[in-house]
């Protein structure tokens, strides 16, 4: 790569870098029909220069050193202004190399063991209820390896390991079938494992049975509990979407003009995190070269920082986050969140529901969806609970938030201090260019529509 | 280098290669501006081996991008199928392919032309509507070509040119703002040609200057097609699936009437420049038309290779590569699974106006925020982010915000009429072939 850095520092534009990236997985999947075990070994080097047109790429899975120099060499033919590398704020130069420690490295652990082992917690969870039609257990294992050069000096490689157990157990009784999951995984080794006991197994088949008591969700706004998974999936979806500072300059955030002013009640304060040990989504440089770091993004209710790349900086005059993330070499590189998540508060959990008249709450989130315009929001959870009069009562079937984000922010009025937990998810720019991402914090109450 | 070798060297089971080569041009707008431009080469290899054991067989799957890492990767799926339990399958034979569409010979001999002159005329388009600005836009062009080959001596060739399109289109100007955010595949520009559909979306997206929230009620809701795909494509798709009836999940049966009268629907491999279109599917079957729902009557399931083996069936081309987040040129990095090509929803007799007409008080919804049924339940609950409201026969105001919901499987009993135009759409479920639909007793939550 040092050689390419050369040529990189040789090319007449303000800058410019290689980023090379391979990506190896496992994947195991069993449900009661069979079994289904996938490898993939993805690499590719994406080269990108700033110049009068924007950003210019080329890709390429050919990682060979005459291909690697002919793409970078391909810049040559591209202009860019003089006033061009003002509108970059380029980080310290780093050199680096390192790799995310953990305490089992899932490379190392036989196949065989890993079968063996996802056979076992099939059988447990089929075997604890006879309504039990079926178990998915899934296994990922994924190790990244990415380097980057850069024409500023910028020498830096990375590896992180990441690893991810779920089961989904599905009960059927009569005509009615329905199902429960539990999803543990980080930037960890085999470990993970040790996350999926006989207790949670035993948890999630009785999860699945309550479900099929379930009734349908009233509609309607109305008082919210929120489990720590889903409080974080408000945090990246619904708001953090809306700080990216990309979309800000593109006149495309409802945020753009709340910097310094009042977002969410004091009681909220919530971080973006590409430090959090173990989390899904940390790392240790950003695709740009700088360096992982905690962001604030709300302090006590007061909005105190976008999320930035090199571009951005400049533009809003201010730091880099290390924000610039890509899915792979073959694809562009945005802002983009890492590990999302809200401080813990007072509250005891009990204490929010028997201070809760009636309302909803919401358990085991599965999806949510941006609007960084609009700031719209939509956050669906697999199940629920009817509050009435201070407890919990019937099983909800799945509960969808919707409403506007900063009325929901500004309407939580309780921020449990107990059940932090940051759970692993995937998220788009959009519905493409996919990276591993956390979500979490504690429980919250606040209003909002339900469905 | 002549991988059939290669593979038969590394092992004596059955296997199978499906390799993807792909030349991308993509180009992100702003405004007028490019904000990049992105040329990418790439070619993938997934191998899948099946080894037989005495109580079925071991099944290994392992892709790589690297022509010098295929044998590697074939040991590797090889090493994988020596662990793994699954039942027994044959892969195919060779057998006579049909004829498909599936280039735009524009596209295949000038992708970067396509995609520029694509990009120009959009922008040209929105910068000439004064209350509209393209906040960012996607304009991406590409050719793949296909291959697969297996131990059998199957050996099948295709090559597919795609489009695909995103636009957010901001609406309004200081604190009234919203946005229009549709994205669209297609395999040729006539699809999705930008004089068509660019003031097609800035029609929708202006339908929201004026907007107010929807009341809760029951009410008549017209889907766009899109949204149709969105809802029938995970739900529809997934319970006509062998899979599912192998699972026990299924909830169609054989001549049952599952669906309004009106509904007709067909899992069609051979539409022209359908998105899922290719003379054979992704494990080497010839594609075909199965009908799924007959005038409201469920017909046949859709089998891959596995699951009409081992459930006394014929494969009907649904073995498809079609994980999360793969692209079209991506399809290689993952192993087939029982899946739909194009769900082809048969059109009605009445043109959209014509549904609109008769509707006294209701919806037409463009663009939920993301309906993502639930496959197994069918369940769905999405806010509205671009609607129409009906007032007694006749499009009004937006309608914006508050949630549209119920379960997938109800809401096919309630279709009130079908339109008579079909469109080649994706939403985030991709492959359909769909109308307009209207629904009666539709659950809408408003804020208030």
């Amino acid at each position: 790569m040092g050689d390419i850095q050369q040529t990189l520092k040789r090319i007449n534009l303000p800058y410019s870098d290689g980023l090379y990236d391979w990506q190896s997985d496992l994947l195991i999947r069993k449900n009661k029909d069979r079994e289904t075990i996938g490898s993939r070994s993805i690499k590719g080097i994406s080269f990108r220069a700033f110049t009068d047109n924007g950003w210019v790429y080329s890709d390429s899975n050919k990682t060979d050193l005459p291909t690697m120099r002919k793409l970078a060499q391909s810049f040559n033919r591209e202009r860019s202004d003089t006033k061009a590398k003002t509108r970059l704020s380029l980080p310290e130069p780093i050199k680096l190399d390192v790799k995310t420690p953990v305490v089992k490295d899932a490379g190392e652990v036989a196949l065989e063991d890993k079968l063996q082992r996802i056979r076992e917690l099939y059988n447990l969870a089929k075997g604890m209820d006879s309504r039990v039609l079926d178990v998915q257990v899934y296994y990922s294992e994924i190790a990244l390896e990415r380097a980057l050069v850069s024409s500023h000096g910028t020498f830096a490689r990375q590896r992180i390991p990441r690893t991810r157990v779920s089961m989904q157990v599905i009960v059927k009784e009569n005509d009615v079938t329905d199902y429960d999951i539990f999803s543990s995984g980080g930037t960890m080794g085999y470990e993970v494992m040790e996350n999926l006991t006989e207790q949670t197994v035993k948890e999630t088949v009785q999860g699945a049975l309550l479900q099929l008591q379930a009734v349908t969700t009233p509609t309607g706004p109305q008082n919210v509990i929120i489990d720590p998974g889903t409080v974080g999936t408000v945090c990246h979806e619904s708001f953090g979407h809306g700080l990216e500072a990309d979309q800000a300059i593109r006149g495309r955030s409802y945020l753009k003009d709340l910097l310094g002013k009042k977002v969410a009640s004091d009681i909220v304060t919530i971080y973006e995190d590409s430090t959090l040990k173990q989390g899904w989504g940390s790392y240790q440089f950003d695709d740009d070269g700088a360096p992982a770091r905690k962001n604030t993004l709300v302090e006590k209710g007061m909005l105190v920082s976008f999320l930035h790349d090199l571009e951005t900086s400049a533009a809003m005059n201010t730091p880099l986050t290390a924000s610039s993330r890509t899915q792979n070499a073959l694809r562009r590189r945005f802002i983009r969140m890492s590990n999302t998540y809200s401080k813990p508060g007072d509250w005891a959990i009990d204490e929010i529901v028997k201070d809760t008249k009636n309302g909803v709450m919401m358990m085991r989130w599965q999806y949510g969806i941006e609007d960084p315009l609009g700031g719209g929001m939509q956050v669906t959870a697999k199940k629920g609970f009817l509050i009435e009069n201070g407890t919990k009562t019937k099983p909800l079937k799945s509960v969808t938030l919707t409403g506007r984000v900063l009325e929901v922010l500004g309407s939580v009025d309780a921020v449990s201090k107990e059940g932090f937990t940051v759970d692993p998810g995937t998220c788009g720019k959009g519905s493409e260019d996919y990276v591993p991402v956390g979500g979490g914090g504690t429980w919250w109450r606040t209003k909002a529509v339900i469905a | 280098m002549n991988i059939p070798q290669v593979l038969d060297r590394v092992t004596r089971a059955q296997w199978e290669v499906f390799i993807q080569h792909s030349k991308r041009t993509d180009l992100h707008l702003r405004g007028n501006q490019r904000e990049a431009s992105i040329r990418q080469e790439n070619t993938g290899y997934g191998v899948r081996v099946i080894i037989p054991r005495s109580d079925g067989a071991g099944v290994g799957f392992a892709s790589c991008n690297s022509e010098e890492a295929v044998e590697a990767t074939a040991k590797r799926a090889h090493d994988l199928a020596k662990q793994n339990r699954s039942p027994f399958f044959e892969l195919p034979n060779k057998k006579k392919l049909p004829t498909v569409k599936t280039v735009d010979t524009k596209i295949l001999d000038n992708k970067d032309k396509v995609a520029k002159d694509y990009a120009e005329t959009a922008q040209s388009l929105i910068a000439d509507e004064k209350d509209i600005s393209l906040t960012f836009g996607k304009v991406r062009t590409y050719v793949v070509e296909n291959q697969i080959s297996n131990s059998h001596g199957l050996s099948y060739k295709s090559t597919g040119t795609h489009l695909y399109v995103e636009m957010t289109l901001k609406v309004g100007s200081g604190s009234n703002v919203t946005e229009f955010w549709p994205t669209r595949h297609a395999c040729r520009v006539a699809d999705l040609a930008p004089d068509k559909i660019i003031p097609e979306w800035l029609s929708v997206a202006k339908s929201s200057l004026k907007r107010h929230s929807p009341k809760t009620e029951q009410t008549t809701v017209i889907f766009a097609p899109t949204l149709v795909c969105d809802t029938f494509l995970p739900t529809i798709g997934f319970h006509a699936s062998a899979e599912a009836v192998k699972q026990n999940l299924s909830r169609f049966k054989k001549g049952d009437k599952i669906a309004s009268d009106q509904l007709t629907i067909v899992d069609d491999g051979l539409y022209p420049y359908g998105l899922r279109t290719n003379p054979f599917d992704d494990e080497g079957q010839p594609q075909q038309r199965t009908t799924i729902i007959e005038k409201g009557l469920f017909k046949n399931y859709i089998y891959d290779q596995l699951h009409a083996q081992t459930m006394g069936s014929k494969s009907t081309g649904n073995g498809i590569r079609a994980g999360f987040g793969a692209d079209a040129d991506e399809r290689y990095q993952v192993p087939p699974e029982n899946s739909t090509t194009n769900l082809h929803i048969k059109p009605g007799n009445e043109s959209l106006d014509d549904l609109i007409r008769d509707v006294k008080d209701g919806l037409l919804i463009y663009h939920p925020a993301w309906l993502n049924p639930d496959e197994i339940t069918t369940r769905f609950g999405s806010e509205i982010r671009n609607a129409q409201e009906i007032k007694n026969g006749e499009l009004g105001e937006g309608v914006v915000g508050g949630t549209l919901s119920g379960t997938a499987l109800d809401l096919i009993h309630r279709i009130s009429g079908i339109s008579d135009d079909l469109e080649v759409v994706s939403g985030y479920s991709f492959g359909c072939v769909a109308p307009y639909i209207r629904f009666d007793g539709v659950q809408i939550s408003g804020p208030a």
